[in-house]
């Protein structure tokens, strides 16, 4: 064999071998990834209403104890938009677990929300569940005497892809 | 219910604006076709329905979408099946183990530096029900596809297309794309047939049925065509007609088959006599359909684009991060595989840059991955941003490497190439 033919056979090993065996290597690996759950969606939250509206600065509920929440997600980046609110709250999903922060609420239209304070939503993802719902709270930063209202949220519909 | 009114309004904001575009940007010296990409995304949500979105759901309403979709899919289908006549992988031999390296080096080296990149990403960005092996491999194909028919408008504008870089890059760009779509046809099997092992079989037993059958049955059958067309000089309004309908029932059948009809057409293009002047003749009979369809895929691809699902730095900083790794792998490997073969700088570094060119195809293939939710809407916009990037700095990047002296005719291999071409031929 040349030295002209060792060295194509060189370049080729080292330029289309090589990267296929690492191919192999790197599917393997990948098997032990996780892709972000999907929270993208619909939902609709039950929970003490009066006070969940007040920690957001929204209009009280004029029916019952559910609302409307619609959550948009880009891989693990969340933005939460709860019917009536002024404000969406931006968060991320860590595993099961859905973090979400509002740096201040604003004042509400009807000028009920003298307070405005940071806000923090915690919650996780009950994905065995059908439909998937969301387990959590709602609580103020900083606030000792403000009790965290809690919620279950249920998806009702995915968000329509490209939305 | 189809509203033929809004149809007919829809078609004609369309191809005025790809008409407009594309001259604009063949006024800057790039090819008509990046404009008319421009021109859909313009006409999407990034920019149309950012700035008038009233304007943009009266013209474009998200329930008429369904037709336009139809039509361009028919141009797609057309597309793809000059896409696989045109391609000629025996240019590949005629052009030493030189173009071999090159070519398979273009595809494996970004194949596997997208999935290297992919364990950064899909823990960031896929889709919860797609694996890793589905996401991983999908991202191979897509940034390491390249775009034949771009590729080769831009060397035919350059005066590049008989020259030994243009052929070379031809050549790759052919084994690049029959590659790539068998993967993408092997990603689509994997996602169709998850969790299922029967359907997996059916699905791969058909498919192999149908390849065997179009080799060996088809190929036969449609050679008639050139026979007849070698006779006469010309081609029949009949025959014309029937290889129209053997490209709608080729694709037919891959649809039925559950992997996507463009699989078909594109099959059938590639089982085609290629004797350059028939290859050519059924190119410009065609052509006309094309011209006015696809500027329709163009829009429907730019009204499922919205850049502004990529929100926030970190999203912008993936988007860059997919430039970057899709233009080091299809460029780095090219040029690469071209040096150590023994071609020039300059003109390993030409070559690199026209491989990197992705164009119209990687839209396809993306359009295909968002189809099968293989990629989410966020991770289809920023590759399509990669793909208008990775298209538009071709050509630029080309005049400034390639001077008139390095284009060279093909024969005028430098001698060590030449030695190195011997060397792997022999082998």
């Amino acid at each position: 064999m040349s030295r002209r033919v060792k060295d194509f056979f060189v370049a080729y090993l080292f330029l289309v071998g090589l990267p296929l065996a690492g191919l192999a290597v790197i599917l393997q690996y990948g098997r032990q990834l996780t892709a972000p759950m999907s929270v993208n969606g619909v939902w609709t939250v039950e929970a003490d209403l009066d006070r969940f509206a007040q920690l957001l600065c929204m209009r009280p509920a004029e029916n019952g104890s559910r609302i409307s929440m619609v959550i948009s997600q880009s891989g693990n980046n969340v933005v939460f938009h709860l019917a009536g609110s002024p404000q969406a709250v931006n968060g991320t999903i860590e595993g099961g677990m859905v973090r979400a922060f509002s740096a201040t609420a604003k004042q509400a239209n009807d000028g009920g929300c003298k307070n405005a304070a940071s806000v923090v939503l915690a919650a996780r993802v009950e994905h065995k569940s059908e439909p998937r719902t969301l387990v959590g709270s709602l609580s103020v930063l900083g606030c000792a005497s403000c009790i965290p209202v809690t919620f279950v949220a249920s998806r009702e519909a995915l968000l329509v892809k490209g939305d | 219910m189809l509203d033929i009114g809004r149809l007919l309004l829809q078609i004609l904001i369309i191809l005025a604006a790809s008409r407009a575009v594309g001259g604009v940007f063949r006024a800057i010296g790039q090819p008509k076709v990046v404009g008319e990409m421009f021109a859909g995304i313009f006409l999407g949500p990034s920019l149309l329905g950012w700035f008038a979105p009233k304007v943009s759901a009266v013209i474009f309403p998200a329930a008429s979408l369904g037709y336009l979709n139809t039509l361009s899919q028919i141009g797609l289908v057309i597309f793809m099946f000059l896409v696989g006549m045109n391609i000629n992988p025996n240019e590949l031999k005629s052009q030493g183990h030189a173009a071999v390296l090159a070519s398979h080096a273009s595809i494996s080296f970004p194949f596997v530096l997208a999935a290297l990149f992919s364990l950064y990403l899909y823990p960031r960005l896929a889709e919860e029900n797609v694996s890793f092996a589905s996401f991983g491999l999908f991202m191979g194909t897509a940034m390491s596809i390249t775009a034949f028919p771009v590729l080769a408008r831009i060397l035919a504008e350059r005066k590049m297309l008989q020259s030994r870089i243009g052929t070379i890059a031809v050549a790759c760009a052919a084994v690049d794309d029959v590659t790539g779509w068998c993967i993408l046809g092997y990603v689509v099997f994997l996602i169709r047939s998850a969790h299922d092992s029967t359907s997996f079989r059916l699905l791969l037993g058909g498919t192999l049925l149908f390849v065997l059958a179009m080799i060996f049955g088809v190929r036969k059958l449609v050679g008639n065509f050139e026979r007849a067309y070698r006779k006469h000089g010309s081609m029949s309004e009949n025959q014309l007609v029937l290889l129209f309908l053997l490209t709608l029932g080729s694709a037919l059948c891959t649809e039925w088959m559950g992997i996507h009809p463009l699989f078909g057409a594109f099959l059938l293009g590639a089982v085609m006599p290629k004797e350059p002047r028939f290859v050519a003749y059924v190119s410009e009979r065609l052509h006309a359909i094309v011209i006015l369809l696809l500027p329709l895929f163009f829009a429907f691809t730019g009204l499922r684009t919205s850049v502004h699902l990529i929100k926030g730095s970190e999203m912008w900083t993936y988007c860059a991060l997919i430039v970057l790794v899709a233009t080091v792998g299809k460029f780095g490997g090219s040029a690469l595989a071209s040096q150590l073969c023994g071609m020039p700088l300059r003109e390993s570094l030409a070559l690199g840059i026209l491989m990197n060119t992705r164009g119209l195809m990687e839209l396809v293939v993306l359009n295909i991955g968002l189809e099968i939710h293989v990629i989410s809407p966020t991770l289809f916009s920023m590759m399509v941003i990669m793909a208008l990037v990775t298209t538009f700095m071709t050509t630029p990047l080309l005049a400034w490497t390639c001077s008139e002296k390095t284009v060279q005719v093909a024969n005028e291999i430098p001698e060590k190439a030449q030695a190195i071409c011997r060397g792997g031929s022999a082998a």
